[in-house]
């Protein structure tokens, strides 16, 4: 069963997380008994399993705290473990607040062995090797939609591999409704909030 | 950095035609450019940022066009075939920049080149943008490439490398994070200075204390030949909320002056380490006048021979494309028409 079947089968709307209260998961087992769906016993199990995958794509929902630049890779490794070929990572964050940390972790989490570096000036980079292929590109230097064009953007939108974008909030219109918008923001103690 | 164009021009040679005309294109990220060379000199060299941008657009050419690589190649063409008093039917060789660099715009050089190859019952060699950069000192020397210790650095790319001739490249090192050139244009507009920042932050630190403030030098102590210079820009970034008065010239002195530094000692270092005698410089950062002037002096303090990059081949151009392909064409016979352009494409 797919992890929004799942929500949906319990009457949740994925975009009110709030609601997932455990006695309301509960209520929606007998729910989903009448189904014909596995006891809850059995189920508990997956139900949270896809309350937290199905969490995970809402934005703001899941936050962590990096120390450093080593933990924002951690994070970002640990976080590409869910992502499926197709889907974008939108990054956005100032100068300084881990973007290419981010992206580097994403290689790392899909075993890739590449060297990751700031696409900025060269726009597109193509890492292979790994589990899935990685398209790291970075809008900092683009200043109009068109130039999207130019550089073949939607091209690799549809390649069976992860784009990471980097600054993707200078053009959000041509970022997918389907993306995973990740904001790197830096705290009053130099740590990273990282929020997805 | 120097003014392009008036140096461009310092670079051609009047005089006989000697080995045959290699026409070369270079459109590998934002810079469309052509030039024509005679086997040894430079016969014309034209970029489209600098000189269409005049001629035809009559003013700035709009940030939409920048890499509309399509539109600007044939009057490139056009341009360099005059200005090097040339016919198409002279031309005896063509070269592209094959990769690294971004598809699309590779695609728009590269094919056109291997038309024109294929029209004209040319050879068609495809060439490597970054080995290009490497030899680009070697130009117009009366030596070809020997071995030595090469630093090609530039908005897009850090990386030393040994070279052993043409075509025998081993990279020791490269940078972990961000590229020098792009540091340079990520502090200037954390300064509040304008676009490329490189040249600003050049021309703007000699009127700066370089000791002002204290900016770490990341790596420098590592016993590899790689770089990292994100840190000092976020460096940077910590420190300016700091700061009261008027401070942009000693920030900008003390920034160059660390990543100036970083590039010298991992120069030098690989120098040393190899034992090997000449060093070079290439790419757009080669041509910030503190590094020039710190590898001259590191250079003389150890008793190495220096070769720094014209100004006019230190951006991305055509003429170091052509010069590559006038060294390769020595050894090689035949054609490149059977390959594809390579976002990706290894030095080595």
């Amino acid at each position: 069963m797919q992890p929004r079947e799942c929500l949906e089968a319990f009457g949740f709307r994925p975009h009110r997380p709030r609601n997932l209260s455990r006695r309301r998961l509960c209520e929606g087992g007998s729910e989903a008994a009448l189904h014909g769906l596995r006891p809850l016993a059995r189920q508990r199990s997956t139900i949270l399993d896809a309350c937290s995958s199905i969490a995970a794509r809402i934005p703001g929902q899941m936050k962590r705290i990096a120390a450093n630049a080593e933990v924002t890779r951690q994070v970002a490794a640990e976080f590409v473990s869910d992502l499926k070929p197709g889907n974008v990572v939108a990054l956005v964050g100032d100068l300084g607040a881990g973007k290419t940390e981010f992206v580097k972790g994403l290689a790392v989490g899909l075993d890739s062995p590449a060297a990751v570096t700031s696409p900025t000036f060269t726009l597109i980079h193509e890492y292979r090797g790994g589990r899935l292929p990685l398209y790291h590109m970075d809008f900092y230097r683009l200043s109009s939609e068109d130039e999207l064009d130019e550089i073949g953007f939607d091209d690799y939108l549809s390649l069976p591999g992860i784009c990471a974008v980097e600054w993707a909030n200078r053009f959000p219109e041509r970022i997918p409704g389907t993306a995973i918008w990740v904001t790197l923001s830096i705290t009053e103690n130099d740590e990273r909030l990282i929020s997805w | 950095m120097a003014d392009k164009s008036a140096t461009s021009d310092e670079l051609l040679c009047e005089g006989r035609l000697s080995g045959p005309i290699v026409l070369s294109v270079e459109t590998s990220c934002d810079e469309t450019a052509v030039a024509a060379l005679d086997g040894r000199r430079l016969l014309s060299s034209c970029i489209s940022s600098q000189t269409l941008i005049h001629q035809e657009f009559g003013g700035v050419v709009p940030e939409v066009a920048s890499r509309n690589h399509l539109s600007k190649i044939e009057p490139l063409v056009n341009q360099a075939l005059d200005k090097a008093n040339l016919q198409v039917k002279q031309i005896g060789c063509v070269a592209a920049t094959r990769g690294p660099g971004l598809l699309t715009s590779l695609l728009v050089g590269y094919s056109f080149g291997k038309g024109l190859a294929i029209g004209l019952g040319k050879p068609f060699i495809g060439v490597n943008h970054i080995e290009a950069h490497l030899l680009s000192p070697f130009f117009g020397t009366e030596f070809g490439p020997e071995r030595s210790i090469g630093l090609v650095v530039s908005g897009g790319h850090t990386l030393l490398v040994l070279v052993d001739g043409v075509g025998q490249y081993k990279v020791l090192g490269g940078t972990v994070d961000d590229a020098a050139g792009e540091a340079f244009d990520k502090v200037a507009k954390l300064l509040g200075l304008p676009y490329p920042g490189g040249p600003q932050i050049d021309a703007l630190a000699p009127r700066g204390n370089p000791h002002r403030y204290d900016l770490p030098r990341p790596m420098v102590g590592s016993r590899d030949f790689n770089f990292s210079f994100s840190g000092i820009k976020t460096a940077v970034r910590y420190l300016l909320p700091k700061l009261e008065g008027d401070y942009v010239a000693d920030v900008a002195a003390s920034f160059q002056e660390a990543v100036v530094d970083i590039l010298v000692r991992k120069t030098m270092a690989a120098a040393a380490e190899l034992r090997v005698d000449l060093i070079t410089a290439s790419g757009g950062v080669s041509c910030n006048s503190r590094l020039r002037q710190r590898m001259g002096e590191a250079a003389e303090r150890s008793g190495k021979r220096l070769l720094l990059a014209e100004p006019a081949l230190t951006t991305d151009n055509a003429a170091m494309i052509g010069y590559v392909a006038v060294q390769r064409s020595r050894e090689i016979t035949g054609s490149d028409l059977a390959l594809d352009a390579d976002p990706n494409l290894a030095l080595a």
